[in-house]
C-alpha cells in the first residue's frame, strides 16, 4: 500500500516535473537569448546561461526597432497591441453584456430569434469570414486604424453567450425586489446586476485580452502601414530579414517583451479570474 | 394604514385559470394570512398585489384607488421573499438605504431611518457585513429591516420563514408578530404552513386551486370549517373523517360490524344517505375498556407518538378505516392494545361530500 502510493506520489511528480520542463525550457533559451549580442548568438553551442546585455538590448529594441522594421521601435507595437487587445476586450464585454440584458430580462418579439441570431456566429469567426470581412472594413476606410483592428474582433457570441448563463442563474427575486425598490431597468442593471456580475467580467476580460493580444492574421492583413504594427506580427516581419541574419537576441528580447502585458493581465485578475470561472454561489 | 380590496380578481396563464374570481377586503392594520397547498395560487395572488404579476380581470385597490397598471414602486407597498433576495454585493447598510437613495432621500435622513429601523430589529451591529457573512435568522431580519425602512402602507410577506428551521422559525413568528402590533401596518402574508396561519393572522384566507374556501378569523376557521377541505387543512394533526348516514332521527357511523349511533341534527336534508361526519382529533376519547351504557368504536393502536404534553394515537378500525386520537393524558396504552373510542356528538362537524360544503346547523347536534 505504501509503496503503490510512493509510485503514484513518484509518477504524478515525474509527469507534473517533465511538464514544467517542457514549458519553461524554451522561456529560460528565450530569455538566455535576450542577454546576449548578436556574435553570440551565432557561434555554437548556444549558450545556457544569461549574458550581460540584458538592459542594452531591451534598450535597443524598445526604442530603435529591430531588423525589418526597424523604423518602429517595438515600444510602438506594444501600444498597438495593447490599444487593440483592450478595446477588443473592452468592446466585446459592454456589447455581449448588454445584449445578454436584454435576451434575457426583456420580453420582446423575435426574442429567441435574435439570441440564436447572435448564437449562430459562434460558428462565423474572423477567419472564416476573413475576405467579406476585409471588403467591408475597407470600403469604410477602416484600413489602418484602430477600428479596422479591433472592431470586427468584438462582434461575437461567445460572451453574450456566457453573460446570458450567468443572468439566468441570478434568481428573479433579485429583479423584483430591485422593483419594489424602485430601480428602473438601466439602474438594476448598474446597481445589481454589474457588480453581482463582476468576477465574470474579470474572467472574460482576461480571455478576451490574450485573444486580442494574439491576433495575428487580421492585423497582417489590413496593416500595411508600419506604424500600426502589432508586436505579434511584429516579430514576424523581424524574421523576413533579406540581406543579413536575423538578429536573434533582439528578436527574442521582443518576444519576452511581447509576454508580458498578458502576463500581468492575468496575474493582476489571477483572484477574480478563478473566482468567476468557479463561483456558482450568487 | 390601507386597505387592500380585491374585487373579482382572475389570472390566467396561458389557457389556464391560475386564479378564479377572487373577492375579499384586507382591513386596515390587519394582518391577514393567505394559506394553501402548493399550488394553490396564494403566491400568485401576492405577486398580484405587489404588481410582480399582472391582473388579467378584476381590479385591486389599495386605499381605494385600483393599482392593476401602477408599478410595484408606486404602490406603497414593500415585499419580503421567501430567498430573502438581499443584494450580494451590497453591505447590510446599502441593502437597505438601496431604496431610500433611489427615492432621492438624503444621506443624513437615510443614516437616522437605518439606524432606526436596525434597532427595532435589533441588527445594528450586522449594518457593515455582507449578506453571505449572516446566518439564516439575521439575513430574515435585512430582508423584514429593508422593507419596514420604507414605511409602506401595506408590507408582502412571501412565505418569509419558510427557510428557517423550526426553533429559529418559531422565534421569529413571536417577533413578527410583536412588529406588527408595534407598526400596525397593513400586513399579507402568504405561507403553507398553517401552525403559522392560526398563530400570525388576525384573519385567515384559506385557498384551494385558485380558489377561496373560506374566510376567518383562526378560531371560525377551526371552529367552525365550512368546507371539508378547511376542515382538513386547518388543525394538526388533521381532523377525521367518518361516513355516516341519518336513520330514523339517528346519525349512524358507516363502519362495518360496528354499530353507533348517535341523535341526529334537527335539519331538513335531501340526502340522509351518505354524510362525512369530520372529529377533531382531540374531542375523541380513549378507552382501556368501556363502562357499561357507553358507546365506543373499537380498534387496535397501530401507532403511538409522543409529543410530551399531548400524545398522538392512531387507530386502526376494521377496513382500512384509521382514526387519529390526541390526549394530554398519560394513558397505559401499549402498540397493538385493543381500545374504544369515545366520541361526543356535540363536536360534530356534518359535511356533504357531494359539495365538500359543510352542512346548515350540524354544530346543534346534542
Amino acid at each position: 500500500m505504501v509503496e503503490q502510493k510512493n509510485a503514484a506520489f513518484f509518477f504524478n511528480h515525474a509527469v507534473i516535473i517533465l511538464g514544467i520542463i517542457v514549458i519553461c525550457f524554451p522561456l529560460w533559451i528565450t530569455f538566455v537569448a535576450a542577454t546576449h549580442d548578436a556574435v553570440r548568438m551565432t557561434q555554437a553551442p548556444l549558450p545556457l546561461l544569461p549574458g550581460d546585455r540584458l538592459f542594452e538590448n531591451i534598450h535597443t529594441v524598445l526604442f530603435d526597432g529591430v531588423g525589418n522594421a526597424k523604423e518602429q521601435p517595438v515600444w510602438l507595437m506594444l501600444v498597438n497591441s495593447l490599444v487593440m487587445a483592450m478595446s477588443i476586450a473592452v468592446g466585446k464585454i459592454c456589447i455581449s453584456i448588454l445584449s445578454a440584458f436584454a435576451i434575457v430580462y426583456f420580453d420582446f418579439r423575435f426574442r429567441m430569434c435574435f439570441f440564436w441570431m447572435i448564437f449562430i456566429t459562434l460558428m462565423l469567426p474572423v477567419e472564416v469570414r476573413i475576405l467579406p470581412t476585409y471588403e467591408v472594413v475597407a470600403n469604410l476606410g477602416m484600413l489602418n486604424s484602430y477600428y479596422g483592428l479591433s472592431i470586427p474582433l468584438i462582434a461575437s457570441a461567445t460572451a453574450t453567450f456566457m453573460f446570458r448563463q450567468v443572468f439566468l442563474t441570478i434568481p428573479d427575486e433579485m429583479l423584483e425586489a430591485a422593483r419594489m425598490d424602485g430601480a428602473g431597468p438601466i439602474r438594476f442593471f448598474w446597481d445589481i446586476l454589474l457588480p453581482m456580475s463582476r468576477t465574470n467580467i474579470a474572467a472574460l476580460f482576461v480571455i478576451l485580452f490574450i485573444y486580442g493580444w494574439n491576433q495575428y492574421l487580421w492585423p497582417l492583413l489590413i496593416t500595411t502601414d508600419r506604424d500600426m504594427y502589432t508586436i505579434v506580427m511584429g516579430i514576424k516581419q523581424m524574421l523576413e530579414a533579406v540581406e543579413e541574419a536575423p538578429e536573434w537576441h533582439l528578436i527574442m528580447m521582443t518576444a519576452l517583451l511581447a509576454q508580458i502585458p498578458p502576463i500581468m493581465v492575468v496575474l493582476t485578475m489571477q483572484r477574480l479570474f478563478v473566482k468567476g470561472l468557479t463561483e456558482t454561489e450568487k | 394604514m390601507a386597505d387592500i380590496l380585491l374585487e373579482d380578481l382572475v389570472k390566467t396563464y396561458g389557457d389556464h385559470e391560475a386564479i378564479h374570481r377572487i373577492s375579499c377586503h384586507i382591513k386596515p392594520g390587519e394582518f391577514m394570512v393567505i394559506v394553501g397547498p402548493s399550488g394553490c395560487g396564494k403566491s400568485t395572488l401576492l405577486r398580484m398585489i405587489a404588481g410582480l404579476e399582472t391582473v388579467t380581470r378584476g381590479n385591486i385597490r389599495i386605499n381605494g384607488q385600483c393599482v392593476n397598471r401602477i408599478e410595484p414602486k408606486d404602490r406603497d407597498i414593500a415585499m419580503v421573499f421567501q430567498n430573502y433576495a438581499l443584494y450580494p454585493h451590497m453591505t447590510v447598510f446599502n441593502n437597505m438605504a438601496y431604496g431610500l437613495k433611489l427615492r432621492k432621500m438624503t444621506k443624513p435622513e437615510i443614516q437616522t431611518r437605518v439606524r432606526e429601523c436596525a434597532d427595532l430589529l435589533q441588527i445594528g451591529h450586522l449594518l457593515d457585513r455582507k449578506p453571505k457573512e449572516l446566518s439564516g435568522g439575521q439575513r430574515q431580519r435585512v430582508a423584514m429591516g429593508r422593507a419596514i425602512i420604507r414605511k409602506p402602507s401595506v408590507f408582502l410577506f412571501d412565505e418569509p420563514l419558510s427557510n428557517l428551521d423550526a426553533k429559529l422559525r418559531q422565534s421569529m413568528r413571536v417577533e413578527l408578530k410583536g412588529l406588527h402590533t408595534r407598526l400596525k401596518t397593513t400586513m399579507v402574508y402568504v405561507t403553507h404552513d398553517q401552525v403559522e396561519a392560526m398563530t400570525l393572522a388576525d384573519r385567515i384566507m384559506v385557498l384551494n386551486e385558485g380558489q377561496i374556501e373560506q374566510v376567518g378569523t383562526p378560531d371560525v376557521l377551526y371552529e367552525r370549517p365550512e368546507t371539508i377541505f378547511t376542515a382538513q387543512f386547518i388543525g394538526s394533526p388533521e381532523m377525521n373523517f367518518i361516513k355516516a348516514r341519518i336513520v330514523d332521527q339517528t346519525l349512524v357511523f358507516d363502519i362495518k360490524d360496528q354499530g353507533i349511533s348517535f341523535p341526529a341534527p334537527d335539519i331538513e336534508l335531501s340526502n340522509t344517505e351518505n354524510l362525512i361526519c369530520g372529529i377533531r382529533p382531540e374531542h375523541i376519547t380513549l378507552h382501556g375498556a368501556l363502562d357499561s351504557g357507553q358507546a365506543g368504536i373499537k380498534g387496535r393502536i397501530q401507532l403511538i407518538e409522543r409529543l410530551g404534553s399531548d400524545t398522538l394515537y392512531y387507530i386502526d378500525l376494521s377496513h382500512d378505516r384509521r382514526l387519529t386520537i390526541k390526549t394530554h393524558l398519560n394513558l397505559p396504552l401499549q402498540i397493538h392494545d385493543e381500545v374504544y373510542a369515545g366520541f361526543s356528538p356535540d363536536r360534530f362537524h356534518l359535511f356533504d361530500p357531494a359539495s365538500g360544503k359543510r352542512l346548515p346547523l350540524s354544530e346543534k347536534i346534542t
